[in-house]
């Protein structure tokens, strides 16, 4: 679901100096959150690379990034360059006639009413989803927390399974689950009720993001989890001492402190939620009457349905910026700087 | 050193034959639908082929997964990855890759206007496959659309086939009870843009008698067969007579008294629901629709084309064509595989096929059909327009948001603006 993103400047350096690789998909963000979070191995890194002489330091540093300097080059830079360019010219993707038409496409997008129904459809995911996934992960993070560490590995990895699903597959048994005749409305029926999971255009948005955080509860609960593990528990034995609940830890040591990752989560979350096409294409496709219809299936179904290559770019560039606009402000919204040095 | 001499010469000149032998095979990439009936008849098919023509073979492969094969060929032609030939190509998509210049006329080759008489097609490639005095296509498959009904519920009612909206309406009154998931007809909702070919488009051919509902200048369907098709999906609708969520085999299970149905269904009705008895009709029609006329209806029909530009390659290809399409036995093979009507005007007369159609009584209703069915209106934009259909007409009637009338002066103007620019 989430493809590369923009190169959005999601951290402030001072806290995470080496997070530029977060360009990229969940999993690379996932390594570098569990390096810094559990493994604790940056300094010893550190250590070795300090014993080395600054240029030797540097070429070392060049080789071991080499791998990831050529994909970005070749799987981002180029095609984003190549899709700002496209994003200019009427091209049907197929011809090698390319006319430049410079900002017709850019108007043409803006002018679209699909355009700001894309958006409505997304925040109304983005609503449902963070919601909801920000719950059911940290209350999953809270539980795996509560048991024994020995087991928690297998927790974590059962429900890690989701995330690493086929979206294809897993689109497909969902759509049957919630059928007419399917188990969920089968087991409704008892109680006289019956909902059109994915067609009633007021509620599919919500069915899809209900799917999607299915999806991500186990990986945003290892993000939750990492954060608890990462809280003093000093400051919890003080706060009993001071005769604090259960309910006043929670709210004001353990949300405070997971501040950074509610960021991390919220800025991921709204990234999904701009970026959603599998589960949309593979149910609805994009109905019913638009309702879930995302930009990147508009993109899809422009270039590689319509053969419209340049619409669908600047429809991408767009897309992106909206998306930035969203994470800019939520991070202005919800990040505090001086929780993390608490 | 002679001796030396002579077995290095030798080992030379086997060598160089081997290589001249591995140049004159000339290797074509075919591209066939992706259906488990279709894979196994190409897949025996190419085998007798590449057997019997060893410096002329097939790399046969499905059309890759994906959501149309539209979509997957133009992906992989736009990234130089596509075939040298391919089935499943419809009118309207084929005009799109003319107009790209990525098919190869047909009629330019020896043999052309011989190999349409020899397959019994010549009508049918003249009269809905040409495309500016060319043909680009031939057809394979003609599958006419028609509706499957529940015999064993309309026997227990009492009510015979219907045959006009009036009749479903009138059966609905008595039958329909969507608390007890029983719904009188099944109208899809999905938003692809090829569902429309399977009612609107269907429907518009049947009360209009076969009349096109565009062309490449306009749209044509702004008449009283679009609006009353249109007042009969929209009470079925708030009657609640059709559901609008998605069921798995709605009809086969009795969710639903009667569907729009393909024949490829038959082979799957008859081993997943062995005990459903089912009655092949024409398409419904208006209530002032003379009975004693013929009803058209929308026929699914994909043909071969050829997209390689290189010569070679085109012979290959022309070979293959004229080898399939001039022996009857590859039809009635294709016949009894797919259980799909091949794109011939002797289907009912050749006793090639008859044999098989009486005892495939199911098919051989569709059959019937075949003189009245019409392929898709000619437009390159066909996947746009559709696109747009189910935007401004179909989904605001069904969820109720426009009337009938609306929908249809709006679909006009809409779709003329895109055929338009």
């Amino acid at each position: 679901m989430v493809s590369g993103g923009a190169s959005l400047p999601l951290f402030p350096k001072n806290r995470v100096s080496n997070l530029w690789t977060i360009w990229f998909d969940n999993d690379i963000r996932f390594i570098c959150c569990v390096e810094r979070g559990f493994l604790g191995g940056s300094q010893m890194r550190k250590n070795l690379i300090e014993r080395k002489p600054f240029k030797q330091k540097k070429l070392i540093g060049y080789l071991f990034s080499s791998p990831f300097i050529t994909f970005t080059l070749v799987m981002w830079i180029y095609p984003f360059l190549w899709g700002i360019v496209i994003s200019f010219k009427k091209w049907n993707l197929i011809s090698p006639r390319q006319t430049w038409v410079w900002f017709e496409n850019y108007i043409g997008v803006l002018k679209d009413p699909l355009l700001w129904l894309m958006v409505r459809n997304s925040i109304y995911f983005m609503v449902v989803f963070i919601t909801l996934t920000t719950i059911t992960s940290l209350v999953l993070a809270l539980l795996i927390k509560q048991i024994p560490k020995k087991y928690a590995g297998f927790f974590i990895t059962g429900f890690l399974l989701s995330y690493v699903a086929s979206g294809v597959a897993y689109s497909m048994v969902f759509n049957l689950l919630f059928a007419g005749d399917g188990l969920v409305n089968n087991l409704l029926k008892i109680i006289g009720v019956k909902v059109g999971w994915f067609t009633d255009p007021k509620i599919a948005m919500a069915s899809i993001a209900m799917i999607v955080c299915w999806k991500f509860t186990g990986y945003y609960g290892l993000f939750f989890l990492a954060g608890l593990n990462n809280i003093n528990p000093t400051l919890y034995e003080a706060a009993v001492i001071d005769g604090a609940n259960a309910w006043q830890r929670f709210t004001k040591i353990t949300v405070p402190l997971l501040n950074a990752t509610f960021v991390m989560i919220i800025v991921f979350a709204t990234i999904t939620s701009f970026n959603l096409f599998t589960e949309p294409y593979m149910i609805t496709n994009g109905g019913p009457m638009n309702a879930t219809r995302t930009m990147m299936l508009e993109i899809y179904h422009r270039v590689f349905a319509l053969l419209q290559a340049g619409y669908g770019s600047a429809l991408a560039i767009v897309s992106a910026i909206i998306t930035f606009a969203f994470v800019w402000t939520f991070r202005k919204l919800i990040e505090k700087d001086d929780i993390y040095d608490t | 050193m002679k001796k030396t001499l002579v077995v290095l010469l030798v080992s030379a000149l086997v060598m160089t034959l081997a290589g001249v032998g591995q140049m004159a095979t000339t290797t074509i990439e075919f591209w066939t639908a992706p259906n488990p009936f279709q894979e196994a008849f190409w897949s025996e098919t190419v085998k007798e082929w590449n057997s019997t023509h060893p410096d002329q073979q097939i790399k046969w492969q499905v059309i890759p997964a994906g959501n149309s094969s539209e979509e997957v060929v133009l992906t992989a032609l736009a990234t130089g990855t596509g075939p040298d030939l391919s089935t499943n190509i419809f009118t309207g998509f084929a005009a799109q890759l003319i107009e790209n210049d990525f098919l190869v006329p047909f009629n330019q080759f020896d043999g052309f206007e011989e190999l349409l008489k020899a397959r019994s097609m010549e009508n049918i490639v003249k009269n809905g496959w040409g495309f500016n005095g060319n043909y680009y296509v031939l057809p394979l498959y003609t599958n006419p659309m028609a509706y499957w009904w529940n015999k064993d519920i309309l026997d227990e009612l009492g009510y015979d086939v219907p045959r006009t909206y009036g009749d479903v309406l009138k059966l609905a009154a008595n039958y329909n009870d969507p608390g007890k998931q029983k719904y009188t007809l099944l109208v899809r909702y999905e938003p692809a843009w090829w569902d429309r070919w399977y009612d609107f488009c269907l429907s518009y051919l049947a009360n209009s008698g076969g009349k096109p509902y565009w062309d490449s200048e306009k749209v044509l369907f702004n008449d009283e067969h679009a609006l009353k098709y249109m007042e009969f999906i929209d009470q079925l609708f708030r009657k609640k007579y059709a559901p609008i969520e998605s069921f798995q085999d709605p009809l086969q299970k009795g969710i639903v008294l009667g569907s729009i149905e393909g024949p490829w269904n038959i082979n799957y009705t008859k081993e997943a629901y062995p005990d459903f008895k089912y009655v092949i009709a024409p398409p419904l029609v208006p209530d002032d629709y003379p009975a004693d006329q013929p009803v058209h209806t929308f026929a699914d029909t994909k043909g071969m084309v050829m997209l390689t530009k290189n010569k070679q390659k085109q012979a290959v290809a022309w070979n293959f064509i004229k080898w399939y399409f001039s022996d009857i036995r590859h039809d009635a093979k294709w016949l009894e595989m797919t259980n799909m009507l091949p794109s011939r005007e002797d289907v009912l007369e050749r006793k090639e096929f008859a044999e098989y159609l009486s005892a495939n009584p199911q098919l051989a209703e569709y059959a019937k059909l075949l003189p009245y069915s019409v392929p898709p209106a000619l437009n390159s934009k066909t996947i746009e327009l559709q696109t747009k259909l189910n935007e401004v007409l179909w989904e605001p009637v069904i969820y109720g948001k426009k009337t009938p009338v609306k929908a249809i002066n709006d679909a006009e103007k809409e779709l003329n603006k895109i055929i338009k620019q």
